[in-house]
């Protein structure tokens, strides 16, 4: 097997493993801010092409869009910059760390480039289709100058790899801990999730928030006149239950792989369900704190409900067995599909009340049915 | 006493096993079994991990479906390779689980000392080797006052010293009236007394020894 195949085989595929929620997200709202918030949800007819092609073309002809994008591509770099420096500590990757040295430093290097190239295969499909859209509409500098860019972030990577595998010191760095800091913290079932956003989940998290909150703006400012508050608020709360569906799925696999054993504890069902809500209610802590300065209290309550009932009844569809992500995603986009309808007819406290029904029933019926402990 | 009627598990289509009627009495009872056998999935069923087809009941009145709560305060189990959030401290997980099992750090703390463990019970889960890991699950299995404690395969990882303190603690533990249920690949200490050896194999169980009916 070449050193290449090797690599992609050993870092590549667990990369992708460890970042699937990442990437899946990044997908989702950057698609779902340009279909849904930029058009505040209306697509005229016939223009469902040309909204698609927005963030292509803005890419292409705005320098602005092509800066952001360009850093966020450093921060993915960096992030798989990371991803191997750690990596290659663990023990299953002794045999990488003392073996690849061995090949010509040319040979490392080559197969590193094309290591690195798999980690960008997101970045590469997203470039080329705004190049090719950028060909038919006669916009050549950028492709090319980002084309430039990738190539030498490929080989820097390159070349960050090959000192760690034959230049640095595989010793743990005795430096700064965050988790140094929550060791003294009181940590608790309803409570862990934070901890685990905290050390592993933070961009995940940082970014579900930055468009929650850009998506609050966004429907405040421009469906605020047109519409009722109540359906609005209602609205608002539901894009933000969307916003957050990788967040809760993410969750969700947190408890189940390390928080099984609470099914061992004598435990009632209506406490574990509390603690889910609590859990819940501090992921939304951010956006409630806001509302409260901005609203009054009744639409807030009203906006707390329908927010908090909404995340309790997409994860309560989790405990149906095999539910992959892509399941899951269409799941809540018929759940949200049909909670509009609701709210469109004035029907908020119905969906608030079906909501909560469905979860605590899914969950107390759910709960010690798990057929086996191993995750899919 | 913990008895199994017409218990049954499959997983997907592949049947694991189907069994009738087992008692499992007092003193302690050791579960032999090649790998696949079942043995594992057998000890999370009684411990109210995973669901089954089947009734399962301690001491003739406490169902493991009807009454999850009170049978969960009566058994406990140390799994065989637990997994628990890495970033959680040894302290943590006891706490967590003398809370919830209402026990006490006293009764509890001779076992931490036993198994040495003070001194890394203030580190994060994730720094602990599988050694460290396994002592603390079995330490967890001691919280309480628990009348069963399932232990799926106790003396895998642990070195001698640990092996020998653990069947001590067992031998001690039987002594109060509990029970316990073991399924190990190696020869148990013979400081412990078998009251039952029960062998899973094929789907079915046989009895090597004693009370299985």
């Amino acid at each position: 097997m070449s050193l290449a195949k090797y690599l992609i085989k050993s870092f590549g595929k667990e990369f992708y493993k460890i970042n699937a929620g990442f990437l899946v997200m990044s997908f989702i709202l950057i698609f779902g801010y340009g279909l849904f918030i930029k058009t505040a949800g209306h697509i005229p007819v016939g223009q469902e092409r040309t909204i698609y092609l927005i963030l292509l073309l803005s890419f292409v002809q705005s320098p602005l869009i092509t800066f952001m994008a360009g850093s966020l591509w450093l921060v993915y770099t960096l992030k798989c910059w990371s991803y191997v420096w750690k990596t290659s500590l663990l023990e299953e990757y002794t045999f990488c760390r003392y073996s690849t040295n061995a090949l010509p430093l040319s040979k490392q290097f080559t197969a590193w480039c094309i290591f690195q190239s798999y980690l960008f295969i997101p970045l590469i499909i997203y470039w080329l289709l705004a190049t090719i859209y950028g060909l038919t509409v006669d916009r050549f500098f950028i492709p090319l100058l980002t084309c430039l860019y990738l190539i030498i972030l490929i080989f820097l990577s390159a070349w960050i790899y090959l000192y760690r595998f034959n230049f640095s010191k595989f010793e743990r760095e005795n430096r700064f801990h965050v988790i140094t800091l929550l060791r003294k913290l009181p940590k608790a079932p309803f409570n862990a999730f934070f901890f685990e956003i905290l050390l592993k989940q933070k961009i995940s998290f940082f970014m579900t928030k930055v468009f929650s909150f850009s998506a609050f703006f966004v429907l405040q400012t421009s469906i605020s006149a047109i519409d009722e508050p109540i359906r609005l608020i209602a609205l608002i709360a539901l894009t933000i239950v969307t916003i957050h569906c990788i967040l809760t799925y993410q969750e969700y696999r947190f408890s189940q792989t390390y928080l099984y054993f609470i099914q061992q504890l004598p435990y009632s069902r209506l406490k574990t369900y509390i603690q889910l809500v609590c859990t819940y209610f501090i992921l939304l802590l951010p956006e409630y704190m806001a509302l409260y300065i901005m609203l009054p209290l009744s639409r807030l309550l009203l906006f707390l409900l329908v927010s908090l009932s909404g995340l309790l009844f997409i994860r309560s569809m989790l405990y149906f067995n095999s539910v992959t992500v892509r399941l899951f995603l269409k799941w809540v986009f018929i759940w949200f599909s049909m909670a509009l309808l609701l709210i469109l007819f004035d029907l908020t406290w119905t969906l608030i009340l079906i909501n909560l029904i469905f979860s605590f029933t899914c969950f107390y019926w759910l709960f010690y049915k798990r057929s086996s402990l191993i995750i899919k | 006493m913990l008895e199994v009627n017409d218990l049954s598990k499959s997983y997907g289509s592949n049947a694991v096993f189907m069994l009738p009627k087992i008692k499992f009495g007092a003193g302690v009872t050791w579960i032999k079994g090649h790998n696949g056998s079942g043995k594992s999935t057998l000890l999370k069923i009684l411990a109210g991990l995973i669901d089954f087809k089947g009734i399962v009941v301690f001491d003739g009145k406490v169902n493991l479906r009807k009454h999850p709560i009170a049978y969960r305060k009566l058994v406990n189990f140390a799994e065989s390779e637990p997994l628990f959030p890495h970033f959680f401290t040894g302290w943590d997980m006891i706490n967590l689980f003398l809370k919830a099992k209402d026990g006490s750090i006293q009764a509890l703390s001779p076992l931490l000392t036993d198994f040495n463990m003070d001194g890394y019970l203030d580190d994060e889960i994730g720094s602990y080797s599988a050694g460290m890991l396994k002592k603390l699950s079995l330490a967890m299995a001691f919280a309480g006052k628990p009348r069963f404690i399932l232990l799926d395969e106790p003396f895998i990882t642990l070195d001698e010293d640990a092996i020998l303190k653990l069947a001590e603690w067992i031998t001690k533990t039987m002594a109060t009236g509990t029970a316990f249920v073991i399924t190990s690949h190696q020869n148990i200490p013979p400081v412990i007394p078998i009251n039952s050896t029960l062998i899973l194999q094929n789907g079915e169980i046989k009895t090597e020894t004693a009370t299985c009916l």
